[in-house]
């Protein structure tokens, strides 16, 4: 069973939190709503033990989408994220700009990679929606 | 992927490298002077020496020959004492280029800051750049005309003291401000290595490498979790250096607000200012936990407000205030124009001509010879993606590692203590702290 912290940095003053929405199309409880909606996904794919997801729209990280995954050693990393980036990129995210992704096995030596897509830009905007479709909304 | 051109100014390259040179050739120039009129003094006396006048009445011709031989070689037109005169005059006109040279930089900046200081009292600037905003708001592309305006920022933050009546700069005035609410006390969390990125259990070989970890821990980061790291490098010969990679502001609460996270507005004003923050002293406390030594090398890697912590930490270490052997201080996206970076700590600032946030110090980064600023070009279209890790400074980080210039080279070649080569032997293990701020 997946250990799921939700670590979403998105919640407006609502939440308690005082993080400045910036120009989102949702409202930041709605992205930490789907932010820890997605957590919960992530934590139940097949080699991840444990998932944290850190969505955040402010001036540093404008519309980022970070997920940090703890998998069992051996897991292929290459077809978990594209799982873990299909389902980001058809969420209802809003703004999405930036996709980060780490995992690793914390094995001995340890195993990790990383991807980064930027859907804010144009090439990687095409790439992502020839692969999965379009956005929702 | 496109790669930006990239614009090095200062570091061992920089212009004022080349002075540096010069202001050493031009002591040289008038140290050899010196030197040489004392031997034509010497030998000046040698004309009237007893010897030489005795050996006169044996040999008068010869005595004769001896002496006029000698005044000419001393006094000719190529002799020494008009060598001498123009060796040493070369290194006072040297000096004299110099000082202008500097004086005319000194009297340009110090012209454009007064300019700004009395648009400020008067309102001019308010006027007008109310009225370009107002026309850019109107025709809804004033983040666009912002970002392609971003020297707008240092016109106006240069105005503001005048603004409020005040001869301050605008260091002191953030200091000033920086005093309004309290700075509280720093508590540091260990939590754990981490061994969940590439960046974080590879040991980096090149800058790109060294950025790669500070965006992915500005990614771990956010309003509520002011997240560091420290990559503990250990070479093979089992010496230790120190990688801190410092995220930017996070929270955007008010500055009076209590915020827990010292990642807040409140941060930003009082280093701004030139203070030991809080956040300082939280990393400085983390440095200690991680095992670094007052003696071991560290390298402070900061974004955004990341990055005006780590040169004010460098500042601090020349004092005592960060009791680090802060070596090398790499930035994206930061102010770090104001801070009092001591001689002996190496600089590499990376910033976007088209991110505001740069242009928050209001001038431009010294060009000193330890200071590197590259610059480049990079219009993503709104304040917040010019100013990202990923999209703002992704492609110029990338581009930095096959840029061929010796500033450039120079700071990566001092940096080798904190970089490995394959199969050096070198490992790296990253332990990961959180910071926050007590009452």
């Amino acid at each position: 069973m997946a250990t799921v912290t939700v670590l979403s940095a998105c919640g407006g003053s609502d939440e308690g939190n005082n993080e400045v929405p910036k120009s989102s199309a949702n409202s930041a409880a709605e992205n930490t709503a789907i932010a820890s909606d997605l957590q919960e996904s992530f934590g139940k794919l097949p080699g991840v033990t444990s998932a944290e997801v850190n969505y955040q729209d402010n001036l540093t990280s404008p519309g980022s989408m970070a997920v940090r995954m703890q998998v069992a050693v051996g897991t292929d990393l290459a077809p978990l994220f594209d799982t873990v980036t299909e389902l980001i990129w058809l969420s209802e995210l809003d703004p999405l700009n930036t996709i980060a992704l780490s995992a690793g096995d914390g094995g001995n030596p340890p195993v990790a990679d990383n991807r980064t897509l930027t859907p804010s830009r144009d090439a990687d905007h095409a790439e992502l929606e020839e692969l999965y479709g379009p956005r929702p909304g | 992927m496109s790669s930006p051109e990239l614009h090095v100014s200062g570091g061992a390259g920089g212009t004022e490298a080349d002075l540096t040179d010069l202001s050493v050739l031009a002591a040289t120039s008038e140290d050899l002077g010196a030197d040489l009129l004392d031997i034509a003094a010497a030998c000046h006396s040698m004309l009237v020496d007893a010897d030489v006048l005795a050996s006169a009445a044996l040999d008068p011709a010869g005595a004769a020959a001896f002496e006029g031989a000698l005044l000419k070689a001393l006094d000719g037109p190529h002799g020494l004492s008009a060598t001498a005169l123009r060796i040493g005059g070369r290194g006072l006109a040297l000096r004299t280029v110099i000082s202008n040279y500097q004086v005319s930089d000194q009297v340009q900046a110090e012209l454009m800051r007064r300019l700004d200081w009395w648009e400020g009292r008067s309102g001019f600037f308010l006027a007008q750049a109310g009225s370009a905003g107002l026309s850019a708001a109107l025709s809804g592309d004033w983040e666009e005309w912002l970002t392609n305006h971003p020297g707008a920022i240092d016109d106006f933050l240069d105005s503001v003291p005048g603004f409020l009546g005040t001869q301050d700069p605008l260091q002191s005035v953030a200091a000033s401000l920086g005093h309004l609410w309290p700075d509280g006390r720093p508590v540091v969390t260990a939590q754990g290595v981490d061994v969940l990125d590439p960046s974080m259990i590879t040991p980096p070989t090149s800058l790109s490498d060294v950025y790669a970890g500070l965006a992915y821990r500005n990614q771990q980061s956010n309003a509520t979790k002011d997240q560091i790291d420290v990559r503990v490098v250990t070479q093979s010969d089992g010496s230790r250096s120190y990688i801190v990679d410092i995220p930017g502001t996070k929270a955007w609460g008010a500055p009076w607000d209590d915020n827990p996270s010292p990642n807040d507005l409140a941060t930003n004003v009082r280093v701004l200012g030139g203070e030991t923050t809080t956040r300082e002293r939280a990393i400085a406390e983390a440095l200690a936990m991680a095992g670094a030594t007052a003696d071991d090398p560290v390298m402070l890697v900061g974004h955004s407000q990341g990055g005006m912590v780590a040169a004010q930490a460098a500042a601090d270490s020349a004092n005592g205030a960060f009791d680090y052997n802060v070596t090398h201080v790499l930035t994206a996206g930061s102010p770090i124009a104001l801070a009092d970076i001591p001689d002996d700590v190496q600089v590499l600032a990376l910033e976007n001509n088209n991110d505001l946030v740069p242009h928050l110090d209001s001038t431009d980064n010294p060009g000193s010879p330890n200071i590197t600023t590259v610059t480049f070009d990079n219009q993503e279209g709104s304040i917040g993606e010019n100013h990202a890790m990923e999209s703002g400074y992704g492609d110029a980080i990338h581009a930095l590692d096959g840029l061929d210039d010796p500033s450039v080279a120079a700071y990566r070649a001092s940096a080798d203590q904190f970089l490995s080569a394959p199969g050096d032997g070198t490992a790296v293990q990253a332990q990961q702290f959180e910071l926050d701020r007590a009452r």
